[in-house]
């Protein structure tokens, strides 16, 4: 049975092994071919025989199948071989090691691309001019030995046939990019810069048609001298140098001369054995990311991007696929080939970035709903507090003048009723003028009004101001404040913002208690603690005691008002106000505000 | 010696010399070309030629097949198709992206 089925896998891979031996006949028809096909056609007729004839079978002679067909195979493969041997002897066809040989099919590759210059250099200049730099680079590249110009006006490179072999081929590529790009200069010398590398673009788009294998070895030309070495030169002449002198300096292998012209040929000596793409898109990334600020700088970021972006897209397409493949896109910096990023994105990672997207929106139509509200809000409470100051101004006028007797001369009891107007107009005056300070403070303003103030002088004088207070409900305070200390903000908010703490926690502790303040650095901070032994805040509360109008102890009265003022006042100098508390043992008010020590 | 033992004695000899030809040619070639993927069709080759020998050994030795080394011989040589299919392959790959 396992017989069986192993012939029966023979079989399908002996027919498939068949049907690509048809497939390489019809690119390349040749007789030496059609040998081996015979050869190999015998071979699933052999396992189906293996599947009818069994050892066990009368005739038992019906095992010489075997060998005979074998012997017949093998006379094949001779006859193929010898074929083969017989024409890359005759030389016949040149094109065979071509296709047998890496290193001569890059060699191929390589002369082929210099052909392409050197037919558009002649018509200009003749052939001298080339002699002379083959001559240059032989003597530098001893590795091009042989090559010569021929009276075709070709580069002839055969003589390199017998040595390459001998050779890397990361030398033979040094040789050869010295070469190409020697005839680039010279042809860029007669035709604008532009020309010259739209010629290369089609040079090696040919190059790379005729055989693959070349792609490693011209990527970096194509990279270098089609993408980044035209954006370099439209660049002011400082800043090519300055570009100059950074790549200069780093290990990278790419030096860049005072014209922004990139060599790149130290990179074949650093070549590696395997993933040369990701080593050139690695090396690519690096020296982008290095040029691309002072390229920015110089010609403006969104040319800089949108002139990489162009180049890239008019490089060879038979390049720009196996680099595209290679994760080049991916890994370019935001603002260039943003469109085929987005194409080579998954359909998961689009889905999810939408969504990403998505979120991000909502997340900015929120906050701006809320700031709209909360302008709103600002502007209403703005109209409503002028529109209640007014009157109010003129009924303390009244008041005042009817007190001294301008308008009339009172009786006690109405001057005693007019006491009681009087400090309740005072009450709906504050009131507002807290209303007032719920809008978010203006930081550009608050700028313009910070000083670095002792938090000594500043708490000592709220203490003094709550005096009487205090010794209404026999209350004592103790401060601990190191004179060195300064904070740095608008005095008179900030002193604002303190004095309602203290107040708070005056009028939520009973009569007797005790507050203490005390004061650190912390880092460029200065930490206030404001500590009380009063009523304390319960749990649920405290997260909601800095909202506006939020009124914990109802008995107290209050427009809850006071310690939402207190949070927009340091939130608007970058510090941060925080509570904690115990029921029935008190609370510590912490406040952290920008700070350092006095001058 | 029984019959078939001679007959086949006789026609391995020959498949012998034949495979040593062979790879007396394709030593020339290597030496002529370095041959690409040469080493990957080397090696099918080997795969191929020890699985016959498993498979034709006991008819030389004994006259009669034994299953336990006809099912070994069958997996070497699944072995060196699986070798040579890819060779080919990547040879129709190279072949295909030089010639247009």
């Amino acid at each position: 049975m396992i017989g069986e089925i192993l012939s029966f896998v023979n079989i399908i891979l002996s027919v498939s092994i068949l049907v690509v031996i048809l497939m390489v006949y019809s690119v390349y028809r040749r007789v030496y071919l059609l040998w081996f096909i015979l050869s190999f056609s015998i071979v699933p007729f052999i396992f189906v025989y293996s599947l009818i004839w069994s050892p066990g079978s009368p005739f038992k002679m019906g095992v010489v199948v075997y060998p005979i067909s074998v012997i017949i195979i093998e006379v094949s493969m001779l006859i193929a071989q010898k074929n083969l041997i017989e024409s890359i002897k005759s030389g016949e066809e040149e094109e065979y090691k071509m296709l047998l040989r890496d290193d001569i099919a890059i060699l191929r590759a390589y002369e082929h691309l210099a052909n392409f210059f050197i037919g558009r250099i002649v018509p200009l200049i003749g052939t001298s001019s080339i002699k002379e730099l083959l001559e240059s680079r032989i003597e530098k590249h001893p590795v091009l030995s042989g090559s010569f110009v021929g009276v075709d006006e070709r580069l002839n490179t055969r003589a390199l046939e017998e040595i390459v072999g001998k050779i890397e081929v990361e030398e033979i590529s040094l040789a050869f990019y010295e070469l190409i790009s020697g005839l680039l200069e010279l042809y860029s010398a007669f035709v604008p810069a532009d020309k010259a590398i739209e010629d290369l673009r089609k040079a090696t788009e040919k190059v790379m048609e005729k055989n693959a294998m070349i792609f490693d070895w011209i990527a970096p030309i194509v990279l270098f001298k089609t993408v980044l070495e035209p954006v370099l030169r439209k660049c002011r002449q400082e800043d090519i140098m300055e570009i100059a002198i950074m790549v200069n300096r780093s290990k990278s292998g790419i030096r860049v001369n005072k014209d922004g012209k990139i060599d790149v040929g130290m990179l074949y000596k650093e070549y590696p054995e395997k993933e040369k793409t990701d080593f050139i898109i690695d090396k690519f990334i690096y020296a982008l990311n290095k040029m691309r600020p002072i390229i920015q700088q110089s010609i403006g970021e969104e040319n800089a991007n949108s002139m990489i972006t162009s180049n890239f897209r008019k490089m060879p397409t038979n390049i720009k696929e196996r680099l595209y493949g290679e994760g080049l896109v991916e890994k370019l910096p935001k603002g260039i080939l943003e469109e085929e990023k987005v194409t080579l994105m998954s359909r998961e990672k689009l889905i999810e970035e939408l969504v990403d997207r998505r979120k991000k929106l909502e997340n900015a139509y929120r906050e701006l709903a809320e700031a709209e509200l909360g302008k709103m809000k600002a502007t209403f409470l703005d109209v409503v507090a002028h529109e209640l100051r007014t009157p109010l101004t003129s009924i303390k006028t009244y008041v005042e003048l009817f007190k001294k007797g301008k308008l009339g001369r009172l009786t006690k009891t109405q001057k005693e009723k007019l006491e009681i107007m009087e400090e309740n107009v005072d009450k709906l005056t504050n009131l507002i003028n807290d209303m007032l300070q719920i809008p978010s403070i203006d930081i550009k303003e608050l700028e313009l009004r910070k000083e670095k103030f002792p938090a000594e002088e500043v708490i000592g004088e709220i203490v003094e101001d709550c005096s009487t207070l205090l010794s209404e409900k026999s209350m004592s305070v103790s401060v601990n404040i190191p004179s060195s200390l300064a904070i740095q903000g608008d005095k008179n908010l900030l002193g604002k913002a303190i004095k309602n703490i203290i107040g708070n926690s005056i009028k939520y502790t009973p009569s007797g208690g005790k507050i203490k303040i005390s004061a650190k650095m912390e880092g460029d901070k200065v930490h206030i603690k404001i500590k009380d032994n009063g009523v304390g805040i319960s749990e649920d509360e405290i997260e909601r005691i800095f909202d506006p109008f939020y009124t914990g102890n109802e008995k107290e009265g209050g427009m809850g008002l006071g310690l939402s003022i207190v949070k927009n006042i340091v939130e608007g100098h970058g510090g941060k106000v925080w509570a904690e508390s115990t029921v029935g043992k008190g609370s510590t008010f912490h406040l952290l505000l920008p700070g350092g020590k006095n001058d | 010696m029984g019959r078939i033992q001679a007959i086949m004695l006789l026609l391995n000899s020959i498949i012998l010399i034949l495979a040593a030809l062979s790879f007396y040619y394709f030593s020339r070639l290597m030496k002529l070309v370095k041959v690409r993927r040469g080493a990957i069709l080397a090696t099918s080759g080997v795969f191929l030629l020890t699985g016959y020998v498993f498979f034709i050994m006991p008819w030389i030795a004994i006259g009669e097949a034994i299953p336990m080394m006809e099912n070994f011989s069958y997996i070497l040589v699944s072995i060196a198709f699986i070798i040579l299919l890819y060779g080919v392959s990547r040879i129709y790959m190279d072949w295909k992206g030089a010639i247009k």
